[in-house]
């Protein structure tokens, strides 16, 4: 017996000696990477890159990003961006492009450190890679090389991108703000005609409802989850404030943050809900529903559904679902942090031609030819442009076998500059300015949230929404019952001292700021 | 030591050269692949951040694990992932040596072929892919069950993504479904290499199928049944992702009896979890596993000494 | 006796007729979705055939020439990585096998401890590509689930343990045989079920292996066939998700592409695994040996 525990603990020692053995090599190669991230080094390169970029050396950039459509010919439009980027700025690029899904599973290995990359697409809140040190520090290459940017971008946005008083990344132009819709089947309505004008709320749909059941009994009235398996009700006349663990309720008029799912307004939208489940609306499997919208809607299988509400939604729903769509705004269109940080290009801690990659991005937000370039691809390749300047598909190509049309206008750094596909509105860029400005914002706007203090009571309330908010907002359950149910969870799951440390964060954001 | 003891000794280090060396390919290879990146296990104790590396990083102790245990559903998580677990391996097993002694006995060979072929087809299907077609079936308003069975025969429809009830027999009958196919192989190659000739006498002597099944077979099968249950005991803390988060559809009202430690951690890291948090659920699990089948392993030496692992 | 015989015969084939029904209805169900018209399929449901017929889905697929590259990056990788893979096991699973090799215990418990913990895929990841420069590369596809763990050897070591008498091996050492030869020309012509069964379950793993497509290849000509429909799978399921937050025009491969691309991924291989089966022969080892 003595002598299989000495087995036994000769080889623990052995794994342990392999592992330590190992531990050094490893370590090195990781000292490699975090050696050269270090800022204040790459600070230092910077006036030694300046020379470079004077005597006309060409520096080469790693950019990656995905695309939803096809994007084979990527490596063309790379060339092309490059034949511009060198003559204006001395820089190439190095242009990789994923599928969403492969971009999905890489990005943790992207934001580690672990590969060669310059410029990132960010989605999400930027707030998460910047406290894991993935994000360099860009106000003084901003301030530098940024003029481009902040001639297009409007600069109370990119002021409220700032996380801890400092710019991480820039926000890629496009809406920073939102209004819940319902988006309905235009063609259906007309069809029947029906009038909508004078739906202003969830109550006032119910007939309308009623009407469509009648004519096409096959057909739901409405999916919940714009079909996904989401939750509804994640943001709707309140600022979620990230994640809706503590809101601002009243478009975030108040600094006070209050658990949304206790309030009456929640209670209100989930027990219209569970009426229009009731009436047969709304499917029974609506929650667990395979399809997307967009083929719901354009397989005549759903009437309506809860939609985004911005300028140019109704284009852009209608070429998406292939069927006529129309939006009414629900809520006014309201500004919070996460429109604008949730959709950035930042450049990586680790790079090391920081200079060189903020002036690529100055360039893909002000130069008309890259971004038309990165928007649809070659002309004549992967596009035409017709007589009214709009641009559409090669005769004979349509969306799936044009071999560059990524479709991701909204991730791209500036999209308004780059020509606009047939269909689309081309005022959408001067409508959206001016609903940007318009719109209401949050009096947090601008306060990015750590929730690093509170991960454990994070991590238990998202596992609670999962079980009980989905069924909830869709109506398939029963709200006398389920609703304290959730509530009492989310308690128990300790959402009230995620509020605290959120309110406490907010009130000192809110004091920094009236300094 | 005397000059022959040294020279024995270093005869037999001889002889046993050729042996060291046709293990040397794999080991090195496992020491590159496995061993050279086990260091990443200390993530599990850091607050992982890109600048510092891995090995920079702050360490911050067993505060990556509380997320696991602080919830109320820590129990639910552990006992769901540990019931399920067991039913894979105990009707698992049961099932894949049942279809391989009745494959074995099968004596058209054209029918063994395609019958072997025909139930390794689930084990080849993409989890998401299987998710879809468990929706045809169990679908409220379209589905088969429903709309061919339930509706004919005059009975209201059932909610399968909304009755917890139905979900234990499913899960553990997709499991079934899915892997019999696959699992049944290994027992097949040992099952081929019994010499008829033992079931020949037994049957000369009179022995009954189930005295031939429980005195030749069995015995035969034995290394591999403890092979596979060591195996298993040691990912009792993992549950297969893809059949708990995909096949449910993500059904909250299920999470009662879907719930597993995989999926927990997965939905309470969806919001920008840290690495150091997802690498302490891995340790957790791998740990538990560990202490099981060390466990296990003296259990078996005292029992069956050549059938142990190691 | 005989009788007994026959009920037994019946019964038998009876339970696999109800497994492989259980087996097959599932994949028919596929298949005739991956044949229906995508409209048809939203508006009516599943069926098990085409209620109107159409093979669009395996046009928009078979369009370009992505997929075919792909079948050939996946044949080339499961034969290399399935040969490779064979080898080194049984190299190793060999000697594990024998009664008196010094440290055996602690190389198995090496080998086991694989099974159980791993330095997680960031690791990983950063030592195959800094070290070894595998990003892009056939190697990739390869290289990281060779022996994925100390599976096969288990499994191996177990079958030369019953399956493989001493005497034999004895019997070719007294006759003058190096060890390499008695491994290669004893012991692996009396092993073929298990190579068999190793070589099949390496196979299917390398043939529906996706990780390190998604991992490590981000060039499009090394796709293998199950990355790539994995992808679509995912990529649909993405766009499902993310309809909420951005209700922009984007393509989802339809239903019955999703239903098509498992078709493809998943018939090839299955008309290659019969060949194998007949490696399963019932008494093939002993009857060798007494030969």
């Amino acid at each position: 017996m003595k002598r299989k525990i000495c087995s036994l603990l000769l080889c623990v020692a052995m794994a342990v000696g392999l592992l330590a053995g190992c531990g050094d090599g490893n370590g090195d190669s990781a000292g490699d990477i975090s050696g050269d991230n270090d800022n204040q080094e790459s600070g230092n390169d910077s006036d030694s890159a300046d020379d470079k970029t004077d005597s006309e050396e060409i520096i080469t950039i790693n950019m990656c990003t995905f695309g939803w459509g096809n994007v084979s010919d990527y490596k063309l439009v790379q060339d092309a961006i490059n034949e511009i980027s060198r003559e204006e700025i001395g820089v190439e690029v190095n242009l990789t492009m994923l599928d969403v899904s492969q971009w999905v599973e890489q990005q943790s290995l992207l934001m580690s450190g672990s590969e060669p990359i310059d410029l990132l697409y960010s989605s999400g809140s930027i707030a998460t890679g910047v406290s894991q040190g993935t994000w360099m520090e860009l106000d003084d290459l901003y301030e530098e090389y940024g003029q481009g940017i902040a001639q297009e971008l409007d600069q109370e946005f990119l002021e409220a991108s700032r996380i801890n008083g400092h710019i991480y990344g820039i926000p890629c132009q496009g809406e920073f703000a939102n209004a819940r819709t319902i988006a309905y089947r235009k063609d259906i309505v007309e069809e029947l005609g029906l009038d909508v004008s004078n739906v202003k709320t969830l109550d006032d749909w119910v007939p309308i409802m009623e009407a469509v059941k009648e004519a096409y009994p096959d057909m739901d009235g409405f999916a919940t989850n714009s079909g996904s398996s989401q939750a509804q009700w994640l943001g709707y006349n309140w600022d979620s404030l990230t994640d809706n663990f503590g809101v601002l309720m009243d478009y975030g008029a108040e600094a006070t943050v209050v658990n949304v799912y206790e309030t009456e307004e929640y209670e209100n939208l989930v027990r219209t809900m569970r009426a229009w489940y009731e009436a047969g609306y709304v499917a029974k499997d609506t929650a667990t529903e395979t399809e997307s919208i967009n083929s719901l809607l354009g397989a005549g299988r759903v009437f309506s559904t809860i939609g985004t509400g911005k300028p140019g939604d109704e284009e852009e729903s209608t070429n998406g679902a292939g069927v006529p769509i129309g939006h009414i705004d629900l809520t006014e269109a309201l500004s919070v942090t996460t429109n604008i940080t949730g959709e950035m290009w930042g450049i990586t801690s680790w790079s090391e031609e920081p200079e060189a990659a903020m002036k690529f991005l100055n360039l893909m937000y002000s130069n008309e030819e890259v971004a038309t370039l990165l928007n649809y691809g070659i002309e004549g390749v992967h596009y035409s442009v017709q007589e009214d300047g709009s641009f559409n598909y090669l005769e004979g190509q349509d969306i799936t076998s044009c071999t560059y049309h990524p479709q991701i206008l909204m991730f791209w750094p500036n999209s308004f500059i780059g020509g606009f596909w047939d269909g689309d509105d081309p005022n959408c860029p001067e409508e959206t300015k001016v609903f940007n400005e318009e719109a209401r914002k949050s009096i947090a706007l601008g306060f990015s949230y750590d929730n690093a203090n509170v991960i454990n009571e994070v991590a238990a309330c998202q596992n609670v929404v999962q079980q009980y908010q989905i069924a909830l907002d869709a109506g398939a359950v029963d709200v006398d019952t389920v609703l304290p149910e959730f509530r009492q969870a989310l308690k128990d799951a300790g959402i009230d001292k995620i509020i605290a440390e959120k309110q406490s964060q907010l009130d000192d954001w809110m004091a920094q700021k009236g300094e | 030591m005397t000059y022959r003891k040294r020279k024995k000794k270093t005869y037999q280090i001889k002889k046993y050269i050729p042996f060291y060396l046709m293990m040397m390919p794999a080991l090195i290879y496992l020491f590159i692949n496995n061993y050279m990146p086990m260091p990443g296990l200390v993530l599990a104790f850091k607050q992982y951040n890109v600048r510092e590396g891995i090995f920079g990083s702050p360490w911050v102790g067993l505060r990556n694990f509380e997320f696991l245990f602080t919830t109320n559903d820590a129990w639910v998580i552990t006992r769901n992932t540990i019931l399920y677990n067991l039913a894979f391996m105990v009707f698992g097993t049961v099932c894949a040596i049942g279809a391989a002694i009745i494959l074995n006995d099968i004596i058209s060979k054209r029918a063994k072929k395609a019958y072997q072929t025909i139930i390794l087809l689930p084990y080849m299907i993409s989890i998401v892919a299987v998710a879809f077609l468990v929706n045809a079936f169990l679908a409220t308003d379209e589905g088969f069950i429903n709309n061919y069975i339930m509706e004919p025969l005059g009975f209201e429809p059932i909610s399968f993504y909304m009755e917890k009830k139905y979900w234990p027999f499913l899960l553990v009958f997709l499991n079934l479904w899915k892997n019999v196919g696959y699992n049944c192989i290994f027992y097949l190659a040992n099952l081929g290499g019994i010499d008829p000739g033992y079931y020949e006498a037994a049957a000369l002597d009179g022995a009954t199928r189930w005295q031939r099944f429980s005195r030749i077979t069995l015995p035969f099968l034995n290394p591999t049944i403890i092979t596979m249950t060591i195996l298993a005991v040691g990912r009792i803390f993992y549950s297969d992702f893809g059949l708990f988060y995909q096949v449910p559809m993500q059904s909250g009202t299920l999470f009662p009896v879907t719930q597993t430690i995989d999926t927990y951690v997965f939905y309470g890291l969806m919001g920008g979890g840290s690495m150091g948090a997802s690498a302490a659920a891995g340790f957790y699990q791998s740990l538990v596993g560990f202490v099981l089948v060390l466990a296990t392993n003296i259990i078996v030496n005292k029992v069956s000494k050549e059938n142990a692992m190691f | 006796m005989v009788e007994n015989r026959k009920g037994y015969n019946i019964l038998i084939h009876a339970i696999m007729v109800i497994l492989c029904v259980l087996c097959l209805a599932p994949f028919v169900l596929l298949i005739s979705a991956s044949l229906t018209s995508e409209n048809s399929l939203l508006a009516d449901g599943y069926f098990f055939w085409p209620r109107e017929f159409s093979t669009e889905a395996y046009e928009y697929l078979m369009s370009g020439d992505s997929i075919f590259k792909a079948y050939g990056v996946t044949i080339l990788v499961t034969a290399i990585g399935t040969a490779l893979c064979l080898l080194v096991t049984t190299m190793i699973a060999y000697p594990l096998s024998l009664p008196h090799i010094p440290g055996k215990r602690a190389i198995s418990f090496l080998v086991f401890f694989t099974m159980l913990f791993s330095g997680g895929l960031v690791p990983s990841y950063m030592m195959w590509t800094q070290i070894f420069h595998i990003k892009n590369t056939l190697a990739a596809l390869i290289l990281p689930s060779l022996l994925t763990n100390g599976f096969t050897i288990m499994m191996m070591r177990s079958y030369f343990q019953i399956n493989i008498p001493g005497e034999v091996l004895e019997s070719a050492r007294i006759d003058g045989a190096k060890e390499w030869y008695i491994l290669f020309k004893v012991v692996l012509p009396m092993s073929l079920p298990i190579l068999a069964t190793v070589g099949v379950m390496s196979g299917i793993t390398y043939w529906n292996s996706w990780n390190n497509n998604l991992y490590y290849v981000t060039d499009p000509n090394l796709n293998t066939i199950q990355g790539l429909m994995n992808r679509m799978l995912n990529n649909a399921q993405y766009l499902k998700q993310l309809a909420v937050a951005d209700s922009a025009n984007m393509s989802a491969p339809t239903a019955s592409v999703r239903m098509a691309v498992v078709v493809l991924g998943t018939v090839p291989i299955l008309c290659v695994y019969p060949f194998f089966q007949r490696y399963f022969v019932k008494g093939m080892t002993i009857g060798a040996v007494k030969g």
